[in-house]
């Protein structure tokens, strides 16, 4: 016992080896674009964490003396100048941004693990249980989009966790055939074979080695998402079903400024480039991450 | 009493193009500690028995007969009592190393898996516990290469683990379809080494399947050679190969390369094809193929018949 107590010692202070995650976190920082975009994304979070609470002004303080500031208003601390009513821009924007990305990311987290669950559940039982769970997800799609979130919305009044709703009860029906058509293909891999062979039960393969096999392609589908989810919201919000005044988004700020855009363009050019950034730096994260975990380049 | 004794096994798939008869009446026992070669082409039904024996066959499949295994008969058995014989009492060596890990997961926690499923190990027991195992089959760092990932390992070390994998709970009888196929030859040798060693020190009975006979030589004490789903001929390996009694046998002996035959001699290739399994010849199925076929050959399936002691075969000519 002795020698095998040491023989471990010996393992755990050993270089450990480098995991494929490892390896396509190596390649996905190589990649300038992507590793640009995942700082430039962190900043933003940061921003919008904190930056409401360096300025004075809070995002519903309406003030009629001083409607349409152009900016910047450096000594009156309006840096993205003021809305129709007098409210403080800069903030307004990020508390935006905040349910825009809260949306965003829960919806999509929403999606991800109902998605992943009923489609690998779909995919490795195949046969009928299949059959039947993917005609589930057939008449679930048959939902036009729209009529289902003003349903909710005449039902259950507005409220932003319908939005998560509405918007995750359509995302995970993609999430779950892409994860089924893909957990088809594992299924008759050796490995899954071996593990059975090993009496391994189905529960454990399904957690242990199908969905950790499908994560490459989950999370490149993940970061392409949020970014659908928050334009979605900007859509949702647009029409104005979406966030309530006075809680805003990206979506609704663009709506609002673009109302006025002759008289205010500042109304409109903040939030909707705060919106067009994110959305790029989603889109550059995914690409980077498609290019970093597909096997081929490995 | 015999470890494992399969009678008149029968393996049917149903498919949309008729019934395919995968394995037709086969019977075999092994004795435990013992080991038995499975000979064939592709097709002959070899791994399709494996898959009988662990209850790993496809869906549409239609088996019969029986399989009695440490007194129980597994095709009687429900799918939770089998899963946990499998990997336990039965384990499975795959044929390629580069397939059969996942690629995901460290080697300790492929090792470990099994060791907590079966045998109710902490995780930290199990680890103690692969690193004697990865010792036992000769991983050089074992340590070390507990914590790697299957890509970095070589085929050889590969196969190694799987085997380590599939010994972890000592199981009575080990199952090997064509383990070495996919290694290159010297690397094939050290894995045989292996199996022989450990069938000594782990007194587990071995099934090799495989269609080297120069693996069968090596490895198995005993051989059975299957075509078209049928046993065709077993016995004893040293006297079936040297003088083997079937047809089919001295021809898969005669296609074998030789080192002392000069290179510019064609190697001889048995004439035709293995028939298709949807629809057989009423007679022996290698009767088409067969030299010394005559016309009784073509009527009716030879029974499998003792030929002389411990010694059977299904030729009405031998």
């Amino acid at each position: 016992m002795n020698k095998v107590e040491t023989a471990l010692a010996v393992a755990a202070s050993a270089p450990v080896g480098r995991s494929l995650w490892a390896d396509a976190r190596r390649r996905l920082f190589a990649n300038r674009a992507a590793l640009l975009s995942i700082v430039v994304l962190a900043l933003m979070v940061l921003l919008i964490v904190f930056g409401p609470m360096v300025s004075p002004w809070s995002y519903d303080y309406i003030d009629f003396d001083g409607t349409w500031r152009a900016p910047p208003q450096i000594e009156g601390m309006h840096f993205f100048g003021t809305d129709q009513l007098g409210r403080d821009l800069f903030v307004r924007t990020l508390v935006g941004g905040r349910i825009s990305l809260m949306v965003g990311i829960v919806a999509t987290l929403v999606s991800l693990l109902i998605g992943v669950a009923y489609g690998a559940t779909a995919g490795y039982f195949g046969g009928r249980i299949d059959s039947l769970m993917m005609r589930g997800v057939d008449i679930l799609y048959a939902l036009p989009f729209m009529f289902l979130v003003i349903l909710l919305m005449v039902v259950f009044g507005r409220h932003l966790v319908l939005i998560f709703v509405a918007i995750g009860a359509i995302n995970w029906l993609d999430m779950a055939r892409i994860v089924r058509g893909q957990t088809l293909t594992l299924k008759n891999r050796e490995f899954v074979m071996a593990a059975r062979a090993s009496g391994v039960s189905n529960g454990r393969i399904i957690r242990r080695h199908i969905i950790p096999n499908l994560l490459g392609v989950v999370m490149v589908y993940v970061t392409l998402t949020i970014p659908q989810v928050i334009l979605v919201e900007s859509f949702l919000s647009f029409l104005g079903l979406g966030v309530q005044e006075p809680a805003t988004s990206w979506g609704a700020l663009v709506n609002e400024g673009a109302r006025d855009m002759d008289a205010a363009p500042w109304a409109l050019i903040f939030p909707a480039a705060f919106l067009a950034v994110t959305l790029f730096c989603f889109n550059f994260i995914g690409d980077g991450l498609r290019d970093a975990l597909d096997p081929k380049d490995r | 009493m015999s470890l494992l004794d399969v009678r008149d096994l029968t393996v049917r798939f149903k498919t949309p193009e008729g019934i395919v008869q995968a394995v037709e009446g086969l019977s075999f026992a092994l004795a435990a500690g013992g080991t038995l070669g499975i000979v064939g082409e592709s097709g002959a039904g070899k791994s399709q028995t494996a898959m009988a024996l662990l209850g790993l066959l496809a869906r549409n499949a239609q088996v019969s007969g029986s399989i009695r295994f440490e007194d129980r008969d597994l095709l009687k058995l429900p799918e939770s009592q089998l899963s946990k014989l499998r990997g336990n009492r039965i384990a499975m060596v795959f044929q390629d190393p580069m397939t059969s890990l996942n690629p995901y997961l460290r080697v300790e926690v492929q090792i470990g898996e099994v060791l907590e499923r079966h045998r109710g190990l902490s995780r930290s027991a199990a680890r103690a516990e692969s690193l004697r195992l990865m010792q036992a089959v000769h991983i050089p760092d074992a340590a070390q290469r507990l914590r790697s990932y299957p890509h970095e390992l070589s085929g050889g070390q590969r196969q190694r683990v799987m085997i380590a994998i599939a010994l972890a709970c000592q199981p009575a009888l080990l199952l090997a379809d064509e383990p070495t196929t996919a290694l290159d030859v010297t690397v094939q040798a050290q894995i045989l080494r292996l199996f022989a060693e450990l069938k000594k020190d782990f007194g587990v009975a071995m099934i090799l399947i495989t269609h080297d006979l120069g693996v069968v030589a090596e490895v198995c004490e005993h051989t059975m050679v299957m075509y078209a789903g049928r046993a065709v001929e077993s016995g004893a390996t040293q006297t079936l190969l040297n003088a083997p009694a079937h047809p089919y046998t001295r021809a898969l002996l005669e296609a074998r390369p030789r080192i002392d035959t000069p290179l510019t001699d064609r190697l001889l290739a048995l004439r035709g094809q293995p028939p298709n399994l949807l629809q057989l010849p009423p007679g022996c199925a290698f009767a088409p193929r067969c030299p010394i076929a005559i016309d009784v050959c073509t009527q009716s399936v030879p029974a499998l018949r003792s030929v002389e002691t411990g010694r059977l075969a299904a030729c009405i000519r031998a």
